[in-house]
């Protein structure tokens, strides 16, 4: 990995970059999905690359090859500064980065079970006892479930002396089951809906997710949720399970605040976002129970990491301080615009793409209480569970999210089963009407896979630590 | 050179079928925002899947590296993997040869200073508004041999470049793909985008509700492509989740729409094989409003004892057959007529961020972006603020009044592209506004 990486780094600074970095990843991703008692895919895959980016001329230049030999390594290397020199054609000013201090380290996650020590034999056994029990129950048409694990290695060099070597290893999996009758589907999931749920962690993690002890408890919910009556429409208070709190910070808080959204940088494909430059320590996002932070040294994380993709250490930092927003996802090309360091929030997926700000988990931070006192302290309202679907508009105010399954509550107790909740709001408005959030015995850091950005698109895996939150006078039942 | 190294790792292979597929790509992506280049990067890519079967046992590995001993590996982890996997009763072997005749396109040759140059054009074009986007070529080869005697090869080549520009309060869109990147004009699309976005200038809030739409072709499209991916594959339909389930031969939406599964059309982004090597064939989905056929792979067209129609995904997989290139034929009016038909209605540029609500009742929600305008007593008036709607696409594919005369390319990837009419609708259900 080391000698590829110093044969580009070298090339690109004797053909004129001013600033170089150079990351080589080599991945492994095994993926198994079970569906109804048979294997429905399982595929075990690697892949290799290097990844050149070069500032020539104040502009940037991106240039990544899966062909590693030195001569390619060199061609890909100098493509890198061609692409750079297009790139100063219509340039308004020099690219400065912030300063980052030099490191030269090694890194990786805490891992108590590699999970590719574990046979295929044993995964797929699980998955498939766990259809097994869902398939047995009324109504389920379709039972499925799924395993996926990631170990990537990564050496990142730049031409500041940087060297970090980093290993991360993450595991996720879940099951699903589909009520279907007469042409009506109704879905329930587990831990989390699209492929459960994902952390920095080995195989320990499914172990302790016990698939089997909640695999006919879901079931059964799909089945009842297929003679339940519809969510209304109405506005009401509602009650929002941990998962979905972590989408609602994903959409709303997350995307919005990364600083290259901000500047204008997405406006063309993800769009832009509601909050100025001008915004910080003025904009009023919440009630004052919202605090969010961005923190990549959580343990177990899905958004975790020693470095980032450009070598800027983990860090935690404050986003939304008692509902006042307060900071900005920055990397190294955004800081320096607003006279900062980088907050270490740049990565690429894998060594095909550049890096670019993403989130890391992005956390509501708990505040006190159960959720069973958190239903007992609610009158009238709507506990809703498990995200179905989402959407917001480009500037990150409108948004609407679909749930699996919801349960009306009266007088501080769930009664009936609700199907086809649904939720809509503006966004600060929305954070304003928070009133309670559930305390750290509630509080969890669910992990997102797929969340999309630029272009070409990337895919990153990010989290959300959050737990239960209530939120007053919302629109629900939108048709 | 490609079809050698696969040939040899089928006849090398212990495994009852075996099949290789190999996807490379060789890509520059200028991006550029604030009217200038932020973003640009080139890709030398390729990817190679064997899949084995030992009876009906499967075992699929995916690599990116050629040599010998990593091909070697991948085919011995994959004959591994294959032992250890349970049966799947449902696997009906490897797809055989047909008759498949095409002719390449010629691939892009471009410079990354030539595409900086064409975004300067564009830049020019947008007359001082700021302008974003993203100027894409491709160069993408598609490589499958199996062991019964599939040995096929065919390299896409396309462009496209998709913009946004923006004013102090709207923005404007433009959008194309083309098979030449000779055959785009950089200006024109900057005049469009940059009218757009000028023209959107302080716009106004107005109640949501039902309202008569016009939806240009990028808006279409979406309708068009969500409806495609909720229920014209079959396993979708086999499994009980396809909203068609009873309704295959009756009228679903207005006799004035027909919707084809169109790879043979000339505007078409699409290999002639699909990711099993089986032919890409032309499926009518819906006849005058009337819903006809499914797409098939090789395995839902064996439950039905039909032939693959050439929609299938890289195998194994969860999603099945689904359409990959989506086109709804065109009517005969113009955008013009279409507006100044209208007593009052709303034009909408494009949609964002739309997601699937019920795929069985076929609601979907998204909202209206870079470009929303007012139309009244037959002329566009005001600009409006972005709109959330949530609609079920049937019930608006219903209350078609007028459909597009000229076809356009609303979207596009490897896999395929949607090929779309602009679209008048008397019935359209907005459900929010924003800011």
């Amino acid at each position: 990995m080391k000698d590829i990486a110093y044969v580009a780094l070298d090339t690109a600074l004797d053909e004129g970059a001013s600033f170089c970095e150079v990351r080589v990843v080599k991945e492994r991703h095994q993926s198994i999905g079970v569906k109804n008692e048979l294997v429905e895919s399982l595929s075990d895959d690697f892949n290799y690359g290097i990844g050149i980016r070069v500032l020539v001329n104040g502009s940037w230049g991106f240039a990544a090859t899966s062909f590693l030999e030195r001569d390619k390594v060199i061609e890909t290397s100098k493509r890198a500064i061609e692409i750079a020199k297009a790139s100063s054609l219509t340039k308004h000013y020099n690219i400065i980065l912030a300063p980052s201090p030099r490191i030269v380290a090694e890194w990786h996650n805490n891992v108590k079970i590699d999970p590719f020590d574990i046979s295929l034999n044993d995964k797929i056994s699980l998955l498939l006892d766990a259809t097994k029990i869902m398939s047995k129950v009324r109504d389920i048409k379709i039972a499925q479930g799924n395993m996926d694990f990631w170990k990537t290695e990564k050496l990142f060099i730049n031409s500041e002396g940087s060297e970090i070597l980093q290993e991360i290893i993450e595991s996720g999996g879940g099951i699903e089951a589909y009520g279907i009758r007469d042409g009506e589907v109704q879905k329930r999931s587990y831990p989390n809906s699209f492929g459960g749920q994902y952390e920095t962690r080995g195989y320990e993690l499914i172990e302790g997710l016990n698939l089997l002890d909640y695999a006919e408890k879901i079931a059964e919910e799909a089945s009842i949720l297929l003679d339940a009556p519809e969510c209304p429409s109405c506005n009401t208070d509602i009650i929002l399970d941990g998962s979905q709190v972590a989408l609602q910070v994903h959409e709303s808080v997350g995307h919005p605040t990364e600083l290259d959204r901000i500047l204008g940088m997405e406006a063309s494909y993800a769009g832009t976002s509601f909050i100025s430059i001008n915004d910080r320590n003025r904009l009023k996002y919440g009630s004052k129970l919202m605090n969010i932070t961005a923190d990549a040294t959580l343990e177990g994380g899905l958004g975790s990491f020693g470095y980032d993709d450009e070598g800027t250490p983990s860090q935690r930092v404050s986003i939304v301080k008692e509902g006042i927003l307060v900071g900005f996802l920055t990397n190294r090309e955004t800081a320096y615009i607003i006279n900062e360091q980088s907050n270490g929030t740049c990565r690429a997926d894998g060594w095909r793409n550049i890096p670019i700000i993403r989130m890391t988990n992005i956390n509501l931070e708990p505040q006190e209480g159960t959720l069973e006192e958190l239903i007992k302290d609610t009158k009238d309202g709507i506990f809703m569970s498990t995200n179905k679907s989402w959407s917001i508009d480009d500037k990150r105010l409108n948004f609407q999210f679909g749930l699996e399954i919801a349960w009306e509550i009266k007088n501080g107790r769930l009664t009936k089963v609700l199907k086809n909740p649904n939720y809509t709001g503006i966004t600060p408005e929305f954070w304003g009407s928070l009133d309670a959030v559930c305390g750290p015995g509630e509080w969890k850091i669910w992990g997102v896979p797929n969340c999309g950005k630029g272009q070409p698109g990337q895919i990153a895996h990010v989290g959300h630590g959050t737990s239960p939150a209530r939120f007053r006078n919302v629109r629900i039942g939108v048709r | 050179m490609y079809r050698e190294i696969l040939e040899d790792i089928i006849k090398r292979s212990k495994g009852t079928d075996t099949e290789c597929l190999l996807i490379s790509n060789n890509r520059i992506l200028t991006r550029f925002s604030n009217s200038t280049i932020h973003q640009n990067t080139g890709l030398e890519d390729i990817s190679l899947s064997i899949r084995v079967a030992i009876d009906n046992k499967i075992g699929k590995v995916t690599i990116n590296q050629l040599e010998r001993e990593v091909i070697n590996g991948a085919l011995e982890r994959a004959l591994e993997i294959a032992t250890v996997t349970p049966p799947d009763p449902d696997y009906c072997g490897l797809p055989k040869p047909s008759q498949i005749s095409y002719r390449e396109v010629p691939a892009i040759n471009v410079t990354p200073k030539e595409l900086a140059e064409k975004v300067t054009e564009f830049i020019k074009a947008a007359k001082g508004l700021k302008s974003s986007g993203a100027l894409e070529v491709n160069n993408i080869t598609l490589v499958i041999v199996n062991s019964m005697g599939i040995s096929l090869e065919s390299t896409l080549p396309y462009a496209s470049i998709e913009v946004v520009v923006q004013n102090e309060d709207s923005s404007g869109y433009a959008y194309m793909m083309e098979k030449d990147i000779r055959n785009i004009d950089f200006e024109l699309l900057g005049e469009i985008a940059s009218t757009k976005a000028r023209q959107g200038y302080n716009p106004i809030e107005i109640s949501p509700g039902e309202y008569t739409v016009i939806l240009e072709p990028q808006a279409t499209g979406t309708i068009i492509s969500f409806l495609g991916m909720m229920g014209f594959g079959a396993k979708q339909y086999q499994e009980g989740r396809s909203f068609l389930i009873g309704k295959l031969g009756e009228k679903i939406i207005s006799e004035k729409l027909s919707i084809w599964d169109y790879p043979s059309h000339p505007k078409s982004i699409s290999f002639p094989f699909d990711f099993e090597g089986c032919p890409r064939k032309d499926v009518v989905l819906i006849e005058n409003g009337i819903a006809k056929n499914l797409v098939y792979d090789t395995k839902t067209a064996k439950k039905e004892n039909k032939y693959s129609t050439g929609n299938g995904l890289p195998q194994p997989n969860s999603s099945g057959p689904l359409p990959f290139n989506i086109t709804l034929l065109p009517g005969e009016a113009t955008l013009e007529e279409m507006i100044s038909s209208t007593e009052k209605g709303i034009l909408v540029t494009r949609f964002h961020y739309t997601n699937i609500v019920d795929p069985m009742q076929t609601i979907i929600t998204g909202m209206t972006r870079d470009g929303t305008f007012l139309i009244e007593e037959g002329k566009i008036t005001q600009p409006i603020k972005n709109m959330r709607f949530t609609q079920n696409i049937l019930d608006a594919l219903n209350s078609v009044d007028m459909v597009g005369n000229e076809l356009y390319v609303a979207g596009e990837s490897f896999i395929g592209s949607t090929l779309v009419p602009a679209l008048k609708l008397n019935r359209f259900h907005f459900t929010g506004v924003t800011r």
